[in-house]
C-alpha cells in the first residue's frame, strides 16, 4: 500500500478531497461539466477581451508617436504646425493609378510629410525626395506594384468658393503627379497610419510634404498638424492609459495654442489705399464666425459690412417685371447692398454732386453710367422708375444654378465718384475678375455670352469691364442684398474700414485672429489617440453579446452540473446515513457533500477558464472567418486570439464556480435533511422529488406559454424586441418543460412503450433536465439560424433592402456636379456612350456630414455617426421597408422627414436602420431622440420617425435635405450616389463605367447595393455562425447528459435488468427498450426546442425578417440523436454484460 | 445507566398500525451488556435505532445516565450520538473512499479536525484489533472480518458510553464471528461502557456475556424477556 494513504485525513477538507479521490467516476463527469460552463463564459469574455485588445493595440499603433491632431479643410500655412510645436502634414484622399500594363486604379489616403521618422513610429523611416513614394502593403496589393514601379497620384482641385454656390466650381478637374514607388512600408508600423479610427486595412501613400503640396499647388501650406512624442518600445495596458492622457493634454495645448492667421482661414486683410482697408474671403463670403469676429473687431472702427451679388441683367421694368431679356438691360453687373449711405470708402453722390440716401427697402441705386446706357437703349430712366434685377439663387439645386428676380424702385442715380467707383467692393472671383476682358470670362455658372456687348461699336459692357472691372453698378440696401444673396455660407462679402490714427493694420490683422474661433471656421483639434483608444474600448460588447447568447448554453450547462450533482449524492446515500449514524450534524453532513461538489466544480471551473481562451480562438476564428474579404470590414487582424490574462481566467473561473457550486450545494443541503434511516436506507431519490400537485404544474405551465405568446404578440420598442425574444423563448421553454413534468407520471405497464414511459418516469427531474438540455440547444440553433439574412431575391424590388437601387457610389471628395444635367455631362468629358448610360440610369445625388459607419461592419464605438441629407427626390421616389414609423399623421414614411413636431425648433425627424438604432446608437425605436454637433459645435436633436429594415442604408442617419444644410451649413456637394439601372449586368457594368468616368476626380468607391448587401449579411451571418456554434456546444452537453442517465439507470436498474433477462428478455429487445428511452427524450426536448423557438422568432417570421431555419432543425435534430444513440449503444453493450444472477442479487 | 422504559414503537401503513415494539423496558448499567436475540422482524433493529438515539419511540422513554436521549434537533441529536453513542452495523458501512485509518478517525471529523492525539488512538485501536499493519488499505482490500474490526475501532474511537451493534458479526464465518465478539467485548467493556447488540447467533451471544458481565434477552412480537 502507498504510504500517502497512510497518512490520516484529519480536516472536513482533507475527507472532501479524499472522497473526491475515491468518487472520481461520479466527480469527473461533474467536474467536467462545471468545466464546460467555466470555457462558455470564459470563450465569451475571451472574444470580447482579444478583440477590445486587438482594437486598442491597433488604435495605438496606427498613430505611431501621434498624440493630437489638428486639421483643417483649408489647407493653412505650414508654419502654424511649427509654431504650435507640431509635425505639418498633408493628409488628403487620393487616387493612385499604376501606369503598367493593368493600369488599376484605387483610392487611398495620401499622407505628405516632411521626415516620415517624425511620427515617432518605431523601425527606420524611407526616404522621400520629390517623385518618390512609399505605399503600404494593402495599397500595394491592390494596384499590383512593387517598389521601383511607377505610378500616379490623383487628388481633386478644390474651388475655394463652396461648389454649391452659382460662383463655386461643381467640376474642377484633378491635379496629378507620376511618382516612382521606392519603399514598401510595414503594415504594423507607419504602413497602417490613420488618423481615423479605422479598424480596416486601409491603403495608404506617403510622400514628401513638399511633393504633397506641388500636388495640389499650395506651396508651403498643410492641412494637417500633428503633436508627437515618441511612445516607449512596449506599451502596456496601463501605459496605454497614461499615453490617452497626454494625448488629451496635448490636444488642450493645441487647441489653447493654435491661432490661424487671417491668411489660414482663406481671409485677406489689406490696405486699399491710403487708410482704408478691406477684409474679404477667398470663398467670396465672408464665413459667418468670421462675419461675427468682424462686427466685433471692424465696427468700432466704423467699418462697414457690403454683400454683393452678380445681377445676370438688370432691364427696365415697364410697370411690371420682365425677364430683363425683351427690353433694355444691362447684363452680368455686380449689385452691392451697403448699410450706410456714408461708407468707408466714399458716399454715393447724385449727378448734382450731393450725398444720396440710402437706398430703402425696394430702392435701388444705379450709377451714372448705367442710367446713361440705359437711355442709349431708349429707355431713359430715373428716379420712380422700375428695374427688374435678375440673379441666381444663392445655392444651387443639386448642382443647377437656379435663377429669380426682383424688381427694385430707382431712388439715385449715383455719379461715378466715391463709392460708386469703388472696385474694393468686389473680391476676387477666379475666371471672372481675373480677366482682362469679358470676353474672357469663364464662370462656372450658366454663362450667355451673347448678352454681353464687346464687340465695337457696341462694345459698351466690355469697355465699361476695362475701365471699371466688376465695380457694382447698382446698390440697394444690405438688408435686400442679403435677402437675395445670403445663405448657409455667409452674408457678407466684404468688410471696408478705415484705419484708426496710430494704428496699424496689424493690430487689427490680430485683433481679428484673436476673435475668430478657429474651431467654428474648420480647424478641429483633436485628441486623436485618446479617441481611437475610447473608440476602441467601446467596440461591439461582444462579451455581453455572446454571453447572452451563451446564457442559454450555460442554463443547459447547469441543468447537467445539476444532474450530476444529484447523481452524485443520491447514489451515496448510504454514505450519509452511516456518517448520520455515527453523529455527523447535518450542517457538517451538506458540508462533506458539499465539498465534494464544490472540489469538482472548483476543479472543473479552473481547467473550463483555462481552456475557455481556446473556445474564445474557435469563436474569433469563425468571426475573421466570417469577416475576411468584406469590403471595409474589420481586418482579420482583429479577431487574433490574445494571450489570455491570469486575472481574467481566474475572473471566469471564479464566477463559473459561484454558478456551478449551486447545485451540488443544493444537493448536499436536501441530503442533510433526510432521516438517518432514510439515509442509512439509501432512500430512493423519488423520496427527493417535491411533492408537486400535476393540476398546479399544468396550471402554472399553460400560463408560462400563454405569457409567451403574449409577449411575442405585443408591440414594443425595437431595443427591447432582444429582450422580448429571450422571455418568450424562456417561457416558451418553461412552459413546454412544465407539460412534460405533467407526462412523466407513472401508469400502469402494458406494453413496451409502457415500459419506456414508466423507466423514464421513474426519475421525473432526471428525465426532465435531460429533455431541458436538448430543448435548449435546439432552441438556441433553431432560433439563431432563422435570424440568417439571405440576399434579396428581388434586389430591383423597392420595397427590398436595396430600395429598388442597383449601384451606390461613395465619393471621398464631395461633388456637386449635376449628373442629370446634359450640359455637365457634356462639360465632364464622357463619351457619347457613357452620357446615354447615365440618362438612362436613375440618379440620386445624396450629401453625406463627417461621421463614422455606425453599421454592422464597424466593430467599435461609434461616437460621430454620418447623416444623410437626402433630397425631395428621393423622398418622394420612395423604397426601402418601413418596420416602425411615427403614425401621427398617416403620412408616407418618407414625408415625415423634413416634418418637425413642434415647429422649426423642434427635433428634426430622422429614419435610420434598426440595426443602426439598436446595436450602434442604443435607441429604443420610434420617438426616441439623439443629437449630433453641428457646424456650429452646437447640439441639435433628432427624433427617430421611422426605423427601416436592414438594407444598404445601414449604419447611416437619415434626415431631410433641407434639414441637413440646417445642421451642415459648410457641407458642400454630395458624396454618396445612388443609381438604378434598367437592364442586365452588361448595362449595369456600362452605368458603373460611367459614373466613374463622370465622378474620377472625386475619388470614388463603386460597388452594387447586392454587393454592399451580401458584405452586411456576411458580418451578420458570422455572429450567427458563432451562436450556432454555442448551440452545437449545448447540444454536446444534452447527449453528455442522455449518456450520464442513461448509464446511471444501468446501474439503478440492474436488479430489473436482470429479472427482464432471466424471464426471456432479450439483449436486443432491452436494447430496444434502452434506445427507445433516449430517443423519447432526445426528440421531446428538440420538438420543444423547435416549438419554442418558433414562437419566439414568431414577431420576425411575421415580418419576413426571418425564415424558421427547418434545416437547421432537421440537422440539430438527427446530430442529437446520432449522438444520444452512440450514448445509448454505450449502455446496451453495458447490459450485454450484466448477468442475469448478478443483477438479481444487485443491491439496488 | 442506561435506563429503556415502557418503549412502543409502531408503523402506520397502508394496511393499519404495525406495532413492532411493545412495552419494551430493560436497564444496561455501565460496563455491562445486552444481547437481544429473536427471528427476523421481531423489532431488533428498531429497537437498536431507538436505543441509539436514531429514531424515536412513538411511546416510552430512553435514558443514558439519567439524561433523555430523545430530545433536542436533529443537529442536538446527532452531537448526542457523537459524544456517546458508538455503532456497528451488520453491513461494515465504512467509506470506501477513505483508508482504514481514515474511516476510524471519521466520528473525529463529525465535530472538528482530528489532533494527533485522535490519530494516535485511531492507530492504537487498530493495532489492537490486529490491524496495525493495514491502517493505509481500503475497505475494498480487507475481508470482511477486517472491515468489521475497522468498524468496532471506528464505534469505540471516541469512547461512547454506549455501543449499539447491530448483527456486527452477520456476514462473518464462526471463527471470526466469535474473535469480533471477543474484541467488541473486550473494548466496549473499557471505559464503563454499555454494548447493546442484536444477533442471531447463539455462540455470539455466548462470547459477548461469557465473562458474566452481561445478559441475554429474547424479543418476540415485540416483547422483550430477559434471561
Amino acid at each position: 500500500m502507498p504510504s500517502s494513504h497512510q497518512r490520516a485525513v484529519r480536516t472536513l477538507a482533507g475527507l472532501c478531497l479524499r472522497l473526491a479521490t475515491g468518487w472520481w467516476r461520479s466527480v469527473v463527469p461533474l467536474a467536467a461539466s462545471c468545466g464546460l460552463l467555466a470555457t462558455v463564459i470564459g470563450g465569451s469574455v475571451g472574444v470580447g477581451d482579444a478583440i477590445v485588445d486587438n482594437l486598442v493595440r491597433r488604435a495605438a499603433a496606427r498613430l505611431g508617436g501621434v498624440l493630437a491632431a489638428v486639421t483643417s479643410e483649408r489647407p493653412f500655412a505650414a508654419d502654424l504646425a511649427v509654431r504650435i510645436d507640431a509635425v505639418p502634414a498633408f493628409v488628403s484622399p487620393v487616387s493612385i493609378e499604376a501606369t503598367g500594363a493593368a493600369r488599376r486604379a484605387t483610392r487611398a489616403t495620401l499622407l505628405g510629410i516632411e521626415d516620415c521618422g517624425s511620427l515617432g513610429f518605431p523601425g527606420a523611416a524611407p526616404k522621400l525626395d520629390r517623385d518618390s513614394v512609399a505605399v503600404n502593403g494593402p495599397l500595394a496589393r491592390d494596384l499590383g506594384v512593387a517598389v521601383g514601379d511607377t505610378v500616379v497620384l490623383r487628388v481633386l482641385e478644390r474651388s475655394a468658393i463652396p461648389s454649391d454656390s452659382p460662383l463655386g466650381r461643381r467640376v474642377t478637374g484633378s491635379l496629378g503627379r507620376r511618382v516612382k514607388v521606392v519603399a514598401m512600408l510595414d503594415d504594423s508600423g507607419l504602413g497602417g497610419f490613420s488618423l481615423e479610427p479605422s479598424q480596416s486595412d486601409e491603403p495608404l501613400a506617403i510622400v514628401s510634404l513638399a511633393t504633397a503640396q506641388e500636388i495640389v499647388r499650395k506651396p508651403g501650406m498643410a492641412n494637417t498638424a500633428v503633436a508627437v512624442d515618441r511612445p516607449p518600445e512596449d506599451v502596456g495596458v496601463r501605459g496605454r492609459g497614461q499615453r490617452a492622457e497626454r494625448s488629451r493634454e496635448a490636444a488642450r495645448r493645441l487647441d489653447h495654442a493654435v491661432r490661424p492667421t487671417l491668411r489660414d482661414l482663406g481671409l485677406s486683410l489689406e490696405i486699399v489705399r491710403g487708410d482704408l482697408a478691406r477684409l474679404a474671403s477667398e470663398s467670396l463670403v465672408v464665413p459667418p464666425e468670421a462675419d461675427r469676429a468682424a462686427e466685433a473687431v471692424l465696427s468700432p472702427l466704423g467699418g462697414s459690412p457690403a454683400m454683393l451679388f452678380l445681377a445676370n441683367a438688370i432691364a427696365v421694368a415697364d410697370g411690371e417685371e420682365t425677364d430683363g431679356a425683351a427690353g433694355a438691360s444691362v447684363p452680368y453687373s455686380t449689385v452691392a447692398g451697403i448699410a450706410a449711405a456714408e461708407t468707408p470708402f466714399g458716399r454715393l453722390l447724385g449727378i448734382d454732386g450731393g450725398p444720396l440716401r440710402l437706398p430703402g427697402p425696394g430702392e435701388i441705386v444705379i450709377d451714372a453710367w448705367m442710367a446713361d446706357d440705359l437711355a442709349k437703349q431708349g429707355r431713359p430712366v430715373g428716379p420712380g422708375s422700375r428695374l427688374a434685377v435678375t440673379f441666381f439663387l444663392p445655392e444651387t439645386l443639386h448642382g443647377r444654378a437656379i435663377e429669380a428676380s426682383r424688381t427694385f424702385s430707382i431712388s439715385g442715380i449715383a455719379r461715378m465718384e466715391e463709392a460708386a467707383v469703388e472696385r474694393s467692393l468686389v473680391p476676387e472671383v477666379e475666371g471672372i475678375t481675373d480677366k482682362r476682358s469679358i470676353d474672357d470670362w469663364d464662370p462656372p455658372f450658366p454663362f450667355d455670352a451673347s448678352r454681353v456687348r464687346s464687340t465695337p461699336p457696341h462694345d459698351e459692357d466690355d469697355r465699361y469691364w476695362k475701365d471699371h472691372g466688376a465695380t457694382p453698378k447698382a446698390f440697394v440696401s444690405i438688408d435686400d442684398a442679403r435677402a437675395i444673396a445670403a445663405g448657409r455660407f455667409g452674408r457678407t462679402t466684404t468688410w471696408h474700414f478705415r484705419l484708426p490714427a496710430g494704428g496699424s493694420i496689424e493690430d487689427v490683422r490680430g485683433r481679428l485672429e484673436s476673435e475668430i474661433d478657429p474651431a467654428a471656421m474648420g480647424f478641429a483639434v483633436r485628441p486623436v489617440l485618446a479617441d481611437g483608444l475610447a473608440a476602441a474600448r467601446g467596440s461591439t460588447p461582444f462579451a455581453g453579446l455572446f454571453m447572452a447568447l451563451s446564457s442559454f448554453v450555460v442554463v443547459a450547462g447547469l441543468t447537467l452540473v445539476w444532474l450530476l450533482s444529484r447523481l452524485l449524492v443520491t447514489t451515496r446515500l448510504a454514505v450519509a446515513g452511516t456518517l448520520a449514524a455515527v453523529g455527523w450534524p447535518p450542517a457538517r453532513l451538506a458540508a462533506v457533500f458539499g465539498g465534494v461538489g464544490g472540489l469538482a466544480a472548483a476543479a472543473g471551473c479552473l481547467a473550463g477558464a483555462a481552456i475557455g481562451p481556446a473556445w474564445a480562438s474557435v469563436l474569433l476564428a469563425v468571426l475573421a472567418r466570417g469577416f475576411a474579404g468584406v469590403e471595409n470590414a474589420a481586418s482579420p487582424a482583429i479577431f487574433q486570439p490574445t494571450s489570455p490574462r491570469v486575472a481574467t481566467i481566474l475572473a471566469v473561473a471564479g464566477g463559473s464556480f459561484l454558478l456551478a457550486v449551486i447545485a451540488p450545494w443544493l444537493a448536499a443541503r436536501r441530503v442533510s435533511r433526510l432521516g438517518v434511516r432514510q439515509l442509512m436506507a439509501g432512500a430512493d431519490s423519488a423520496a427527493w422529488s417535491a411533492r408537486r400537485s400535476g393540476r398546479l404544474v399544468a396550471v402554472l405551465s399553460a400560463v408560462a406559454i400563454i405569457a409567451a405568446l403574449a409577449v411575442v404578440a405585443t408591440a414594443g420598442p425595437v431595443s427591447q424586441e432582444a429582450g422580448r425574444f429571450f422571455a418568450a423563448g424562456a417561457l416558451a421553454l418553461l412552459g413546454g418543460c412544465g407539460l412534460v413534468r405533467g407526462w412523466l407520471r407513472p401508469g400502469a405497464v402494458r406494453s413496451g412503450a409502457g415500459l419506456v414511459h414508466r423507466a423514464l418516469s421513474l426519475h421525473p427531474a432526471r428525465t426532465l433536465a435531460v429533455i431541458a438540455m436538448v430543448a435548449v440547444a435546439e432552441f438556441l440553433i433553431v432560433a439563431v439560424s432563422s435570424f440568417a439574412v439571405q440576399p434579396p431575391a428581388n434586389p430591383a424590388d423597392r420595397q427590398g433592402p436595396a430600395g429598388g437601387w442597383t449601384l451606390m457610389a461613395t465619393l471621398a471628395e464631395p461633388c456637386a456636379a449635376d449628373l442629370a444635367d446634359p450640359a455637365t455631362l457634356e462639360s465632364l468629358g464622357l463619351s457619347p456612350d457613357e452620357r446615354d448610360a447615365l440618362r438612362r440610369a436613375t440618379l440620386l445625388p445624396i450629401r453625406v456630414s463627417r461621421g463614422e459607419d455606425a453599421s454592422c461592419l464597424n466593430l467599435q464605438k461609434v461616437k460621430v455617426p454620418a447623416v444623410l441629407g437626402v433630397g425631395r427626390a428621393f423622398r418622394e421616389r420612395g423604397g426601402f421597408r418601413f418596420v416602425a414609423q411615427r403614425a401621427s399623421d398617416g403620412s408616407a414614411s418618407w414625408q415625415l422627414l423634413g416634418r418637425r413636431m413642434g415647429g422649426s425648433d423642434g427635433p428634426i425627424p430622422a429614419v435610420m436602420d434598426e440595426a443602426t438604432a439598436r446595436y450602434a446608437l442604443g435607441l429604443s425605436g420610434v420617438g426616441d431622440r439623439m443629437s449630433v454637433t453641428d457646424d456650429r459645435g452646437k447640439q441639435v436633436e433628432l427624433e427617430i420617425v421611422g426605423l427601416l429594415a436592414p438594407g444598404i442604408l445601414q449604419g447611416s442617419v437619415i434626415v431631410a435635405e433641407e434639414d441637413f444644410l440646417s445642421i451642415f451649413p459648410s457641407t458642400t456637394g454630395f458624396r454618396l450616389l445612388l443609381a438604378a439601372v434598367p437592364g442586365g449586368p452588361e448595362e449595369v457594368a456600362r452605368t458603373e463605367a460611367a459614373i466613374r468616368a463622370a465622378v474620377a476626380d472625386f475619388i470614388p468607391t463603386i460597388r452594387s447595393c447586392t454587393s454592399r448587401l451580401a458584405a452586411l449579411a456576411a458580418v451578420q451571418n458570422t455572429y450567427l455562425a458563432g451562436f450556432q456554434a454555442l448551440g452545437t456546444l449545448g447540444l454536446l452537453l444534452g447527449t453528455i447528459g442522455v449518456a450520464a442517465v442513461q448509464a446511471r439507470a444501468v446501474l439503478e436498474r440492474a436488479g430489473e435488468i436482470g429479472l427482464l433477462t432471466a424471464i426471456g428478455f432479450t439483449p436486443s429487445r432491452l436494447g430496444r427498450l434502452v434506445a427507445s428511452e433516449t430517443l423519447v427524450m432526445v426528440g421531446l426536448g428538440l420538438v420543444l426546442g423547435t416549438l419554442a423557438a418558433a414562437i419566439a422568432v414568431w414577431p420576425q417570421l411575421a415580418a419576413g425578417r426571418a425564415s424558421l431555419a427547418v434545416g437547421w432543425a432537421l440537422a440539430g435534430g438527427f446530430g442529437t440523436i446520432a449522438a444520444a444513440l452512440a450514448a445509448g449503444g454505450i449502455v446496451v453493450g453495458r447490459l450485454a454484460s450484466v448477468r442475469p444472477a448478478e443483477a438479481i442479487r444487485a443491491p439496488e | 445507566m442506561l435506563e429503556v422504559d415502557a418503549v412502543t414503537k409502531w408503523f402506520d401503513t397502508p394496511a393499519g398500525r404495525l406495532t413492532v415494539l411493545r412495552e419494551v423496558s430493560f436497564a444496561v448499567p455501565a460496563g455491562r451488556r445486552l444481547v437481544v436475540m429473536g427471528p427476523s422482524g421481531s423489532g431488533k433493529s428498531t429497537l437498536l435505532s431507538i436505543v441509539g438515539a436514531i429514531d424515536a419511540p412513538s411511546s416510552g422513554s430512553v435514558r443514558l445516565d439519567g439524561e433523555s436521549v430523545l430530545k433536542g434537533s436533529a443537529e442536538e441529536q446527532a452531537i448526542y450520538r457523537n459524544r456517546n453513542v458508538g455503532f456497528v452495523f451488520q453491513e461494515h458501512r465504512l467509506l470506501d473512499a477513505c483508508t482504514a485509518l481514515d474511516n476510524v478517525l471519521v466520528p473525529v471529523l463529525a465535530a472538528s479536525s482530528a489532533s494527533r492525539d485522535d490519530v494516535a488512538r485511531a492507530r492504537e485501536l487498530l493495532e489492537r484489533v490486529g490491524l496495525g499493519s493495514r491502517l493505509g488499505h481500503f475497505p475494498s482490500q480487507l475481508s470482511g472480518g477486517e472491515r468489521q474490526r475497522v468498524a468496532v475501532a471506528r464505534a469505540i474511537m471516541l469512547r461512547p458510553r454506549l455501543v449499539v451493534a447491530d448483527e456486527p458479526t452477520g456476514q462473518l464465518d464462526a471463527a471470526t464471528a466469535r474473535d469480533l465478539s471477543g474484541i467488541l467485548a473486550e473494548l466496549s467493556a473499557e471505559g464503563q461502557c454499555r454494548l447493546v447488540a442484536v444477533t442471531h447467533s447463539d455462540a455470539v451471544a455466548g462470547s459477548l456475556v461469557a465473562d458474566g458481565r452481561g445478559e441475554v434477552a429474547r424479543l418476540v412480537d415485540g416483547r422483550l424477556a430477559i434471561g
